[in-house]
């Protein structure tokens, strides 16, 4: 199922951000990244759902930063010099997912794509779309909206 | 046509059909004021939006709406002519019409289906037309195959066809004429309605009426009345001239009587409305269509524009237009585009400036400078372009008050001032329902019910009610005022009262305006009060809630018999406001100037005495008051996990008893805490001075403790995103000048989350709100320390005075301690001689609380005397019970031992109090009816009778009480508490001296009511005396003397 989502795009090929969380490498389409960014200072939001990191200052816009490691329950993401902010435009706005670092830009048939175990790593399967192998490493590809729903 | 609903086209019309009707309800008001001077310039205001409104709803296909407008049109069109005059009624039914109008406009889809039968039958029968106009049959206009193209109504045609205009039928091509020039066909609507009139318009879809041959062409035929000739109204139209048909309604008739077919189309139009129009036969000129050779009325002149023509045209207005539209819609997502650009103009303004003034070159400066001025400026004028005029709310109320008045029978003028002062949108679309709230009110509660009244106080009958808005100092002030009876302070008083809202001796200190500002209470405006008219179950106290949400303030000024006036002082935007910055720990945050009252710090040295705790809460004491605070590093759980209580969940509580424990011993705390808390106190630490920020939240207030206070601010406002929407603490985010976002408190927010924290810390703070809140029986306690950190309570109206004797002079006679006092000697007791509690602290000198047992005086000692405080009959008798103890309750936050001073002194000085065996004193004792709602209470008193040899029966309301009464019919003497749920004991009382039976039975009221109000009122209903809770003595006593004497 996952996989035919991705197919229906439409393209036999897509291009994916590669991105890691934790030990788990990510990746994302393309076409979902608006910019990459670095941290930035970043403003807590207490009483806020667990996995909201806190807001930062996007160019005038309070933009919500969401901790992808939170999200996947596999601990906070350590903020170092190769932290990332993925900014991904969601509905009349724009949210950050932070994670550990971006690896890299890569393109993939989409016949590659396996669908996904009900778990990857001890993520739960629902946050995924498929994952790729590729000769020595597993990609999970992300499913945004999975992410960033949070009612779901 | 039916045209597809999201069509941007129909979303025009809409919005327009908006416009519209906006007015009409204010203008229909107005004409029917001006009714003896009909057919004014109003009356062809209402008319033309109507007839727009009608015009194009036949365009969309929406014939229901179109059937009303029509409905409407022709009613409007017999005022226009002085045939109707603007009676109640008939503005009645216009406005019914309206109202409905205005329902098919929102909901255009089902406007289809909403039943407009009665509303046009009110319509018609409000001002029934005579006989013979009404029978007039419908003209059909037929095309040359006979087909009919539009039905008109004879009257219709004249009305069209008044003040010497021609009727032209025209053919657009809506694909050719109307899409292909890139106009819409509502701008081509509105373009033909400034130089005439649309009489009908329709599209013909159906497959007849497309035109022969030329299937892709779409004709829209519209039925067009003006006073331009056949040439201007080829320019104006941009149709070639075959599309351009002159109608002549006389040859409506058909040939039959008309002797004036040839003059001009005007004149026919009158004589048609005395005689019988019949549908016409084949009249019209064939409907224009490719290049079919002109009828003749065309023939005459297709040519040349003369001078006058090209003047107007030149213009670029065509006479008699509307004026240039000054105005301009825009997309308010542009507008908060732009604001968010101004915004980041400030907040770099703001960085500029603070680096340049560090580095000090002065040419750096003047030009930061001139840059700061042309980005205030900026920003005001994108802040303008969200302005919008007081008007659109205002407008409504005349229709309001016209209603509420007929409804309830009053002679109401309503008169509005300011309507052209400006607010920003989202505060004008926010205040529209507190204000209507007001008005309401104006009109049910304000003006005197009935006008002779008003004659009587020499005001004219008809009261007013003034509606004024105006600039003050950067604010725009709204006034609602009425020169009607004004706030009766004496029955805000007695509803205060009544709903427990306030101690009758707080009343009795406050201000006529503190009085009048009770009503901003919730709870003050309940069920009972709600009218149909004004009521609607919202009370004052959400009025005010929403106008402080605005960032508004709203004040009460009124005068018995003279009138009450309503402020209320808005902000001019919400978008851009001054905030305090404020800090705790490096997190920095930012509070809305308005909800601020003013900042407090309190040095190390008062926080002992400043900072009280009540049950879980910790209070501030301020001028006199009591003030709740909380701590926003709580209020956001600012790393809540370190504190709590494994099993219990209670961090909240630990982090705040440590503010307080400044003011306690220090093994209690350690007794008590020490195990929980396993971390140093970041924010009290180092004897810090606390400053809090006392806020105002809707209608209560209170202090919020931060670890810093910075500077005021202009912040620019910013949302925060979808999931943080659950978060009701923030306002919002604002960005600093460093760059970095800073969070918006919502004073209300944060107000919720303590008391959400205090329903979810337990039983005390449940018991605690009950005492503050809801102002319950109450009962003024003395409270005070005998051992440290232990408190004591005794009811006041038990003490007789209060000494101080050094510890040298107290003697000690006999093993027993005294001090020599009035010439006598005071025994004096200590409470660790009879409960298990410490023995009075050694100080220096000791208070003695002097209390009179068995009509002798006996002295308590105690280290300290805390204070007097009023606390409601919630009484814990269970936990602390012991010998000299009667019970425990939460008082100012701390766990304090009721004494029974009686039971003290019975086993200090046992030879004091004579033994009383049962049923001694040989007299008949009859059984005695206890009736309290406090458990505790009742037992105390129960048991001080049974002690002297009584038999109790015991009711927790007047109501059971009177079953009780029912039940045992011997009893003697009834012993009841006032305040009580259900049946209170006044109405208990009231019911005991209405019935035959019981008329004669002593009533004794045991309350901790004070004050001769209070008692006067019992005796009024028939109590026999009063007497002070817990005092056993003269209880015990006055039950004697009632059953050896009976009432006297």
């Amino acid at each position: 199922m996952a996989a035919s989502t991705l197919q229906s795009t439409g393209t036999s090929e897509i291009e994916l951000t590669v991105f890691t969380v934790g030990d788990l490498v990510c990746a994302m389409e393309n076409l979902r990244v608006r910019e990459i960014s670095a941290m930035r200072p970043l403003t807590k939001v207490h009483h806020a759902p667990a996995a909201v990191r806190g807001v930062v200052n996007l160019r005038g816009q309070i933009m919500t930063v969401i901790d992808l490691g939170e999200r996947f329950g596999t601990g906070e993401v350590p903020i170092d010099r190769r932290t990332r902010i993925l900014v991904v435009p969601w509905g009349e706005e724009d949210v950050g997912l932070v994670v550990d670092s971006v690896e890299d830009v890569m393109a993939a048939r989409v016949s590659e794509i396996e669908p996904t175990p009900s778990n990857i790593s001890g993520v739960s399967g629902k946050f995924f779309r498929g994952i790729l192998k590729s000769e020595n490493d597993l990609v999970a590809i992300v499913d945004v909206d999975a992410l960033l729903d949070f009612e779901g | 046509m039916a045209v597809s609903e999201n069509d941007e086209t129909l979303q025009l019309f809409l919005e327009e059909a908006r416009e519209h009707l906006q007015d009409i309800e204010t203008d229909l008001l107005e004409i029917e004021r001006n009714a003896d001077s009909p057919g004014g310039e109003l009356v062809n205001k209402v008319f033309r939006g109507i007839h727009s409104i009608k015009g194009a709803a036949g365009f969309f296909g929406l014939t229901r709406m179109k059937d009303l407008a029509h409905g409407m049109e022709n009613l409007l069109n017999r005022m226009r002519n002085a045939e109707v005059r603007a009676e109640r009624a008939v503005v009645e039914a216009l406005l019914r019409a309206a109202d409905l109008l205005n329902s098919m406009v929102e909901a255009p889809e089902a406007s289809e289906q909403i039943e407009i039968a009665s509303a046009l039958s009110m319509l018609k029968s409000v001002a029934p037309e005579s006989a013979a106009a009404a029978d007039r049959p419908k003209v059909k206009l037929m095309d040359k195959a006979s087909r009919p193209v539009f039905d008109l109504s004879p009257s219709d045609l004249e009305s069209a066809c008044k003040g010497g205009k021609s009727l032209y039928l025209l053919t657009f091509d809506l694909v050719q004429d109307v899409e292909a020039r890139g106009k819409s066909p509502l701008d081509l609507l509105r373009d033909l309605e400034k130089t005439g009139l649309i009489v009908e318009s329709t599209v013909r879809v159906d497959r007849d009426g497309l035109i022969e041959g030329s299937p892709q062409l779409l004709p829209f035929q519209i039925l067009y009345a003006t006073v331009l000739d056949e040439d201007m109204t080829v320019l104006l139209t941009g149709l070639s001239p075959e599309n351009i048909r002159k109608v002549d309604p006389a040859t409506f008739d058909s040939g039959k009587s008309a002797p004036g077919s040839g003059r001009p189309a005007a004149t026919k139009g009158k004589r048609a409305r005395k005689k019988s129009a019949e549908p016409l036969r084949e009249p019209l000129p064939e409907p224009p269509m490719e290049t079919a050779p002109r009828e003749t009325t065309m023939t005459e002149s297709v040519a040349i524009p003369d001078a006058p023509l090209s003047e107007s045209r030149s213009a670029g207005i065509l006479p008699g237009g509307a004026a240039a539209a000054n105005t301009l819609r825009v997309n308010v997502k542009v507008l908060d585009r732009l604001m968010t650009l101004a915004g980041e103009l400030v907040l770099a303004r703001n960085q500029l400036v603070q680096k340049v003034s560090a580095k000090n070159h002065s040419e750096i400066q003047t030009s930061s400078q001139g840059l700061s001025m042309i980005i205030s400026e900026l920003q005001e004028a994108v802040m303008s372009t969200r302005m919008q005029p007081l008007s659109i709310v205002f407008g409504k109320y005349h229709r309001v008050v016209r209603d509420m008045a007929g409804a309830l029978g009053k002679d109401i003028r309503l008169e509005v001032d300011g309507e052209d002062v400006e607010l920003d949108k989202t505060v004008i679309e926010s205040i529209g329902d507190p204000l209507t709230h007001l008005v309401r009110n104006a009109v049910d509660h304000g003006v005197e019910a009935n006008s002779r009244k008003r004659v009587e106080a020499g005001k004219p009958a008809t009261a007013t009610i003034r509606l004024n808005a105006f600039h003050e100092a950067g604010k725009v002030v709204v006034e609602v005022s009425d020169d009607g009876r004004g706030i009766d302070t004496d029955l805000v008083k007695a509803k205060a009262l009544e709903r427990r809202l306030v101690e009758p001796a707080a009343l009795d200190r406050m201000s006529e305006k503190e009085i009048i500002d009770l009503i901003f209470l919730p709870g003050f405006s309940t069920a009972s009060q709600v009218t149909d008219i004004s009521g609607r179950g919202v009370g004052m106290d959400v009025v005010k809630t929403n106008f402080t949400r605005l960032g508004g303030v709203i004040e009460i000024e009124s005068r018995r018999g003279e009138g009450s006036v309503f402020r209320v002082k808005l902000p001019l935007t919400l978008a851009i406001i001054p905030s305090l910055l404020v800090s705790v720990e490096d997190e920095t945050f930012a509070i809305p100037q308005v909800n601020l009252v003013e900042l407090v710090r309190i040095p190390a040295r008062d926080v002992r005495n400043r900072i009280e705790r009540i049950g879980d809460a910790l209070v501030m004491r301020l001028r006199g008051r009591l003030l709740p605070l909380i701590r926003l590093s709580d209020a956001l759980g600012m790393g809540p996990h370190r504190f709590q209580h494994p099993e219990t969940g209670e961090w909240m509580i630990d982090k705040r008893e440590r503010l307080e424990d400044r003011r306690g011993p220090v093994d209690r705390e350690t007794r008590q805490e020490s195990a929980r808390r396993t971390h140093s106190d970041r924010r009290f630490h180092s004897a810090s001075a606390i400053n809090v920020a006392v806020l105002s939240a809707g209608a209560f207030q209170y202090g919020l403790i931060v670890d810093r206070l910075h500077e005021s601010e202009e912040i620019v406002v910013k949302p925060l995103g979808r999931h943080l929407a659950g978060t009701t603490c923030y306002a919002g985010a604002t960005i600093l000048g460093d760059g970095r976002v800073s969070l918006i408190l919502d004073v209300m927010g944060l107000s919720r989350q303590l008391s959400l924290r205090d329903v979810g810390s337990g039983e005390k703070t449940r018991e605690e709100e009950r005492n503050s809140s809801r102002g319950r029986d109450t009962q003024s306690l003395l409270l005070f320390e005998v051992a440290e950190g232990e408190r004591f309570a005794v009811p006041l109206a038990l003490v007789s005075r209060l000494e101080v004797v050094p510890r040298n002079a107290v003697e000690r006679p006999g093993g027993r301690r005294a001090m020599q006092y009035r010439g006598g000697s005071l025994p004096l007791l200590d409470l660790a001689d009879v409960a298990k509690v410490g023995p009075v602290a050694d100080v220096e000198s000791w208070y003695v609380v002097v209390f009179a047992v068995a009509g002798r005086e006996v002295g308590l000692l105690a280290s300290q005397i805390v204070d007097i405080a009023e606390v409601s009959d919630e009484v814990d008798e269970q936990t602390f019970r012991q010998d000299g103890i009667l019970g425990s309750a939460i008082v100012g936050g701390s766990t304090t031992l009721l004494v029974d001073l009686w039971g003290v002194v019975r086993s200090c000085l046992p030879g004091w109090i004579p033994d009383r065996p049962a049923a001694g004193g040989g007299g008949e004792r009859p059984p005695i009816l206890v009736v309290d709602d406090s458990p505790f209470y009742r037992g105390q008193i129960s048991t001080f009778l049974t002690e002297v040899g009584y038999e109790v029966v015991q009711a927790e309301d007047g109501s059971k009480g009177l079953e009780a009464l029912e039940a045992r019919k011997d009893i003697g003497l009834v012993l009841t508490d006032i305040e009580m749920p259900v049946m209170d004991g006044l109405e208990f009382v009231r019911r005991i001296r209405a019935s035959e039976r019981l008329r004669g039975l002593p009533v004794v009221a045991v309350t901790s009511l004070s004050g001769e109000d209070a008692q006067l009122r019992g005796r009024l209903a028939g109590v026999d005396q009063y007497m002070v809770k817990l005092d056993r003595e003269k209880i015990v006593s006055a039950v004697e003397t009632f059953v050896a004497h009976g009432r006297t």
